[in-house]
């Protein structure tokens, strides 16, 4: 009888058998709440909606898998991560990450993936332009990105095999390729590519808050090279094109 | 401002968005998943307020979880009032259902057991959620696979939530033939203890035979004998909002656009 075990008891109960299946936990449930074979279905229903829902956030990372390496990583995955967030689409989170053992290129397209749908649905911002840099105190002044950018570690060329599968292209052959892609929106539109070294330093040190001016003067010291503020500039011009700027704080 | 709801809609999908953004579909209104615009900005907001501008629209929550023992975060009711304040929906509507404890979300519709100890946890938890919101929701009744031995028949349940919250019912039909059929009830029955006067609005959609009962899949066209059972609710109901959910196998609009004609038909066919 269900009346006999305490709402919060009988659910953990069932929680626990959604997430762990044996035939125990189901005669845990089965035995004081008289239930029948559809028992099952929930199961069913679970599993069928959490792969499909890794694909769906991963695209990229699953067309690279093929189905059958796809469907046993995200059946790895359901085994040992249970959703706990009230939205299904921040599901897998720590996917990417469980992909590395076994194939990195596969984990640095679901990173890529996952980014793109979180920039998806970011806060909007209206990204400054040119005209707005004459106001700008530039001794004080730090740069704020858009807040839909994320910096995503790769460890492989997987930004090049990216378009190429959402192409259903001829994939670039994959190779090593540490670095880091910028993912962020355009508009409605995310948009990715790599990060070159000197623009990482100062997008890093702007989201730590630093001053443009104070970026400039680390350039200048560790690099001994008259250009490197000329470069930061040209840095800045690109994010600006680029629509990468909320805000000069 | 808000609309009431009326006539006939559709669960507005992602492959006929831009119909719906051009006002070319042929609703009275459109449904759609709460959770997916609970989002902070981007595409889907932007998409969904154009549609607003040519289609009264009812928010349709997954996740409200009110037959959890554990009570549901502040956090996502902020979420989905700050989306009732934008959106100015005709409809606010979750299922009699929870989805986890304990921190687990399965983000499945999982049976409530039918006693009194889980009615107090449902109204209490809609009570919250109507307070939370400022305005009284809808509620579906689930389709379920397992009947819990010495629990009290689902439309006693629902009668009995409906008065004590002033909650109203989402009437999913498919879903009542399928639990009736699941359970070896008869659906027409079914509809007998049920307190039809607080039906706010219908769904109506496809089921697929399993190996263990039917399962509401909505991968298919409705059921014949569920255009029955919806012909049996709007003769004793009178006219009421009725919707066609669709999430598998989508086909073209114009394919459920005509479906969504047959309701219209028998709707008029009842009320001639």
């Amino acid at each position: 009888m269900s009346g006999d075990l305490p709402l919060a008891a009988l659910q953990q109960r069932f929680c626990d058998w959604l997430i762990e299946p044996d035939e125990d936990r189901a005669r845990m449930i089965a035995a004081p709440m008289g239930v029948g074979p559809g028992l099952v279905v929930y199961q069913n229903n679970y599993r069928v909606a959490l792969v499909e829902a890794l694909r769906e956030i991963h695209p990229r990372a699953a067309a690279w898998l093929g189905e059958d390496a796809f469907e046993m990583a995200a059946a790895r995955h359901i085994d040992a991560h249970p959703p706990s967030n009230w939205t299904i689409d921040a599901y897998g989170t720590g996917f990417p990450d469980d992909l590395r053992a076994s194939d990195a290129v596969a984990a640095d397209l679901a990173a890529i993936d996952r980014a793109i749908g979180e920039a998806f649905v970011a806060a909007d911002a209206l990204p400054v332009t040119a005209a707005a840099l004459a106001d700008v105190d530039w001794d004080t002044a730090a740069i704020r990105p858009v807040p839909s950018l994320l910096l995503v570690p790769i460890a492989t060329n997987a930004d090049a095999l990216w378009p190429a599968l959402a192409r259903d292209q001829d994939v670039p052959q994959a190779t090593a390729a540490p670095g880091t892609v910028l993912v962020w929106r355009q508009g409605f539109e995310p948009v990715m590519r790599r990060a070159d070294p000197t623009e990482l330093l100062i997008l890093e040190r702007s989201l730590a808050g630093g001053s443009f001016a104070a970026i400039c003067a680390e350039l200048a010291a560790q690099s001994d090279d008259a250009e490197a503020v000329t470069r930061a500039g040209t840095v800045l011009g690109r994010w600006l094109g680029e629509s990468l700027v909320a805000e000069f704080a | 401002m808000t609309t009431r709801l009326s006539g006939f809609g559709l669960g507005m999908r992602r492959p006929h968005y831009a119909h719906y953004v051009a006002g070319e579909a042929p609703v009275d209104f459109v449904e759609v998943i709460s959770e997916n615009f609970m989002v902070a900005g981007g595409r889907p907001i932007d998409t969904l307020m154009r549609a607003r501008a040519h289609y009264p629209v009812a928010l349709h929550g997954v996740s409200l979880s009110v037959g959890s023992a554990e009570t549901r975060s502040d956090d996502y009711l902020d979420r989905l009032k700050a989306l009732v304040d934008r959106i100015e929906p005709a409809v606010v509507s979750d299922h009699l259902c929870w989805t986890g404890i304990g921190g687990f979300n399965s983000h499945d519709l999982l049976p409530v057991p039918l006693t009194e100890p889980a009615l107090d946890t449902v109204c209490r938890a809609i009570d919250r959620a109507q307070s939370h919101l400022q305005r009284p929701m809808l509620f579906e009744n689930p389709s379920s696979y397992i009947a819990f031995a010495g629990t009290m028949p689902e439309w006693e349940f629902l009668s009995e939530m409906v008065r004590r919250t002033g909650c109203g019912l989402l009437l999913d039909v498919n879903n009542i033939f399928v639990s009736a059929t699941n359970h070896g009830l008869d659906p027409h029955g079914w509809l007998d203890g049920l307190p039809l006067d607080a039906v706010g609005q219908i769904h109506l959609a496809g089921h697929s035979q399993g190996e263990h009962g039917l399962i509401d899949t909505h991968d298919a066209p409705v059921d014949p004998a569920v255009w029955a059972l919806y012909t049996e609710v709007i003769r004793r109901t009178g006219p009421l909002p009725t919707m066609i959910e669709r999430d598998g196998n989508i086909p073209a609009l114009d394919a459920l656009a005509d479906e969504l004609m047959l309701a219209r038909q028998a709707a008029c066919a009842v009320l001639a």
